[in-house]
């Protein structure tokens, strides 16, 4: 028995409607569905002798595609004597090779999916099916360098907008065929394609399936940025640090992959996200795997250094100059005391408004066009290192201080929102309670970090729970001529747990 | 096996002092204890043998209700207890070395809130926080042994004859800190090493560490260790460095970490006890109010700077310890066992 189409399509009932057989039919419900918005081409053509129409949207297929791909071969089929529709179906879809992707759609649902992806859709007078070709040709930004993880010696591809891309720029760099993409939609309204990657014999079955649950749960109308994603693959934890890292350089995407991480990749957002991750990866670049040994050891110990100057330097000194000056040198004391008897407030409320200016001014370089937000670093330069310094409202060893610790945090661009946190938590504990209050906040820090679980991986692993074999790559990075052969996977971790 | 480790230590760390003896009395004390500490866990480990998979509390719920409601308010009144005592400490070592500093119930209360966080976060936050905090305090005494190396001298060693009374006291003393022994019952099933392992590996790295502190506390500081109440502590004020001047407060962060590891393992043990039985309310209800009774119970002692190191004191903690860490156990470890997948 034929399968009957719903009788009244609109925009609310479209998804699971078929196709209508009629031409004139299907055509009105493609415009009543869409509502006839004006990027909705339709171009009715006659392939032997039978009303056919090529439909797609405007900007989203390429037209010069379109002109070679369909139009050309369209044109050119004629079958001498009566042709049926079937003929002229099967002859797109099986004797004609009119573009790379093919698809065939029974629904309406899948027809709009097709169309605003940038298919071209053929359809065919008394035929309940149509074909789609995949002649995308909307305008992407062409791939271009990294912009949040710069490198010197790395790749200089990173990931654009468009996720096929940046699925071929993974494939390009791991051919094998244990790589999988599994794509789903996401988004009521957006259907947005992302991308769960993995490489099947490193990544644990139980994380991916857990993973992919994660994403059906996602009950979202729209999927525009990593933001949307994050925290559904985060779970319900409470720490100020995030388990999921993103990372929009395909060579850290692939090393991920390789040492058993699941990847997700998004379309329209040129980041991709990692789980499960840990806390010592915000510590590590590309380039660590580029330089030589002994160069990356010592860069690695000055960011664990970087971190806890960027976090605790501003709090330390504000605790000890308050509250222990007893542990300094004399002739530092010296150099303090003399430097903040000029200034009118304590060194505890200084710490706590210099912090707040450079946040402000941090905050303001980020956000303002490029060519204004050189200015915002004059003024803050004018401001905070002449002005305020010869005004004698801000110490000197203060200035020096904040100075230091803005470019720590330069250094790990990964931690910088919970730096920002916990550095001014620091100033405050430090202020009230000395080193005590720091010892707290230390502790405070602690907790958050070991709190935090990453699908079944801990969080601050290989450190505690220790791992030795996966801390030749913490506090040092040996050879690939070790690292090679022996490599350790996010399951080998201790503490790691079987989903 | 850190966690029991930096559970102990706080109290080595701070009574390693000869208030009470001399420093061959204290050896020879400290290692008699370690001796009977290693005999005393045997129950302990024999029930984790038999049942890993279950604490004390839920054994004896099995075997009847109330039985496992009064044993886990055992648990958490002796958790409360102890708590009390480290509150107390903390707040001696504070008064003694850092005077108007802060006011001592802020000092306490400051602490107890954190550990009540990383309680309410789990007992595997603990762990790994108390990984960190052991890998701290381990680089507090090399740091302060490096600087001190110079000032190390054996002329400062002074023997005396070991008197059986002071030996006798520093035993006792050491017995009233077995803190392990009520911490496990709860604790072991969380454990993924062998309990021996745990228990065994915790007093032999103290044993170790305490070793370490008293030799270099006794090369550094010859006759006036016993005079001084935290001759731990004065090897910071004596240790200088051509960045810092002393290194005492720098010392500060590895007492404040071990209690607040210590409190926050307490916090948890006293949740677990009660929630096994008080399956109605929940766990987070309980940990608030063993975190509101510790600070509750402290805060006279805190207030009026009464410390309590009298000998009673120290009785009822033993007792207190030995009939839940030692024979509580040792009652329930006859009769059959569950399935031990680890054997």
């Amino acid at each position: 028995m034929e399968k009957k189409t719903v009788v009244k399509v609109n925009e609310n009932n479209y998804e699971t409607a078929l196709i209508s057989k009629s031409l004139k039919q299907a055509l009105l419900d493609l415009k009543i569905i869409s509502g006839k918005t004006m990027d909705l081409n339709i171009m009715e053509v006659e392939i032997s002798e039978h009303k056919c129409a090529v439909v797609s949207i405007e900007g989203m297929a390429s037209t010069s595609s379109m002109a070679e791909l369909v139009f050309r071969p369209l044109m050119k089929f004629n079958v001498k004597g009566y042709a049926t529709e079937d003929d002229v179906f099967k002859f797109l879809t099986k004797q004609s090779l009119l573009s790379a992707e093919r698809k065939i759609l029974t629904t309406y649902g899948e027809v709009f999916l097709t169309l605003f992806s940038g298919f071209a859709l053929v359809f065919i007078d008394g035929c309940d099916k149509c074909v789609a070709y995949g002649i995308q040709g909307f305008d992407k930004r062409s791939i271009e360098e990294p912009t949040s993880d710069g490198n010197l010696n790395g790749s200089h591809e990173g990931f654009i907008e468009t996720i096929r891309t940046n699925i071929s720029l993974v494939r390009r760099r791991l051919k094998t065929p244990k790589l999988r993409f599994d794509m789903q939609q996401i988004g009521t309204d957006s259907k947005t394609d992302v991308c769960v990657a993995y490489i099947t014999d490193k990544a644990p079955q139980g994380v991916i399936n857990k993973i992919k649950e994660n994403l059906n749960k996602i009950d979202l109308d729209t999927i525009l940025t990593t933001g949307y994603v994050e925290p559904f693959l985060q779970g319900k934890h409470k720490s100020m640090f995030s388990n999921v890292v993103s990372t929009d350089r395909p060579d850290t995407f692939c090393a991920k992959l390789n040492e058993g991480r699941v990847g997700i990749m998004i379309d329209g957002v040129p980041l991709t996200l990692i789980c499960p991750s840990l806390f010592i990866e915000n510590f590590q670049t590309i380039d660590d795997y580029v330089n030589k040994p002994f160069y990356t050891t010592y860069i690695r110990w000055i960011k664990y250094i970087a971190f806890f100057l960027a976090i605790a330097l501003p709090g330390v000194c504000v605790a000890i100059s308050t509250n222990h000056p007893e542990i300094l040198t004399h002739k530092f004391l010296m150099n303090i005391a003399a430097s903040e008897e000029v200034t009118p407030y304590s060194f505890f409320f200084e710490a706590i408004i210099i912090t707040i200016m450079y946040e402000l001014m941090r905050e303001a370089g980020i956000r303002l066009p490029k060519a204004i937000g050189g200015a915002v670093s004059i003024v803050g330069a004018l401001i905070i290192g002449d002005a305020a310094v010869s005004s004698s409202l801000i110490s000197a060893p203060l200035l020096i201080i904040i100075g230091l610790t803005a470019t720590a945090s330069f250094v790990i661009p990964n931690l910088n929102p919970q730096i920002s946190v916990f550095r001014m938590l620091f100033i405050i504990a430090g202020g009230f309670a000395g080193l005590f209050g720091i010892t707290l906040c230390f502790a405070f820090l602690l907790i958050n970090i070991s709190s935090l679980e990453s699908y079944g991986v801990p969080y601050n692993a290989p450190l505690s729970p220790f791992t030795f074999r996966a801390m030749r790559d913490v506090f040092t990075r040996p050879s690939f001529l070790k690292l090679g052969r022996t490599k350790t996977i996010i399951e080998d971790l201790n503490g790691a747990k079987n989903l | 096996m850190v966690i029991l480790f930096t559970a102990r230590i706080f109290y080595s760390m701070t009574f390693v002092p000869f208030i009470y003896s001399d420093v061959t009395c204290r050896i020879i004390g400290f290692s008699i204890s370690v001796i009977i500490e290693g005999l005393v866990v045997i129950p302990v480990i024999i029930l984790y043998r038999k049942h890993p998979d279950k604490n004390i509390c839920q054994l004896a719920y099995e075997k009847s209700k109330v039985l496992g409601i009064l044993i886990g308010i055992a648990f958490a009144i002796a958790a409360v207890m102890l708590m009390n005592r480290l509150f107390r400490y903390f707040g001696y070592f504070m008064y003694v070395t850092f005077p108007n500093f802060l006011p001592l119930w802020v000092v306490i209360g400051a602490i107890a809130v954190v550990a009540f966080y990383a309680a309410f976060q789990g007992v595997e936050a603990i762990a790994r926080s108390a990984g960190i905090a052991f890998v701290f305090f381990i680089l507090s005494v090399i740091i302060v042994t490096i600087a001190l190396w110079t000032k190390m001298s054996f002329t400062n060693v002074t023997y005396n004859y070991p008197k059986l009374e002071h030996i006798s006291f520093e035993v006792f003393f050491e017995m009233s800190k077995y803190c392990e022994l009520v911490l496990f019952p709860i604790l072991y099933p969380y454990v993924k090493e062998k309990a021996g392992k745990s228990l065994y590996g915790a007093i032999a790295l103290r044993l170790i560490t305490v070793y370490a502190i008293i030799i270099v506390c006794t090369l550094t500081l010859g006759s006036y260790l016993n005079i001084s109440k935290f001759p731990f502590f004065d090897l910071g004020t004596y240790a200088e460095t051509f960045i810092i001047e002393r290194l005492d407060t720098f010392l500060l962060p590895a007492w404040i970490l071990v209690a607040f590891v210590k409190t926050s393992i307490l916090m948890f043990i006293g949740k677990i006890a009660l929630s096994t039985g008080l399956k109605k309310v929940k766990s987070n209800v309980f940990l608030l109010i063993i975190a509101v009774t510790a600070f509750a119970v402290t805060l006279p002692a805190v207030l009026q700077e009464k410390w309590y190191f009298s000998n009673m004191d120290k009785a009822i903690y033993t007792i207190v310890i030995f009939a839940l860490g030692v024979l509580l156990p040792l009652v329930f470890c006859f009769g059959k066992g569950d399935k031990n997948e680890n054997e």
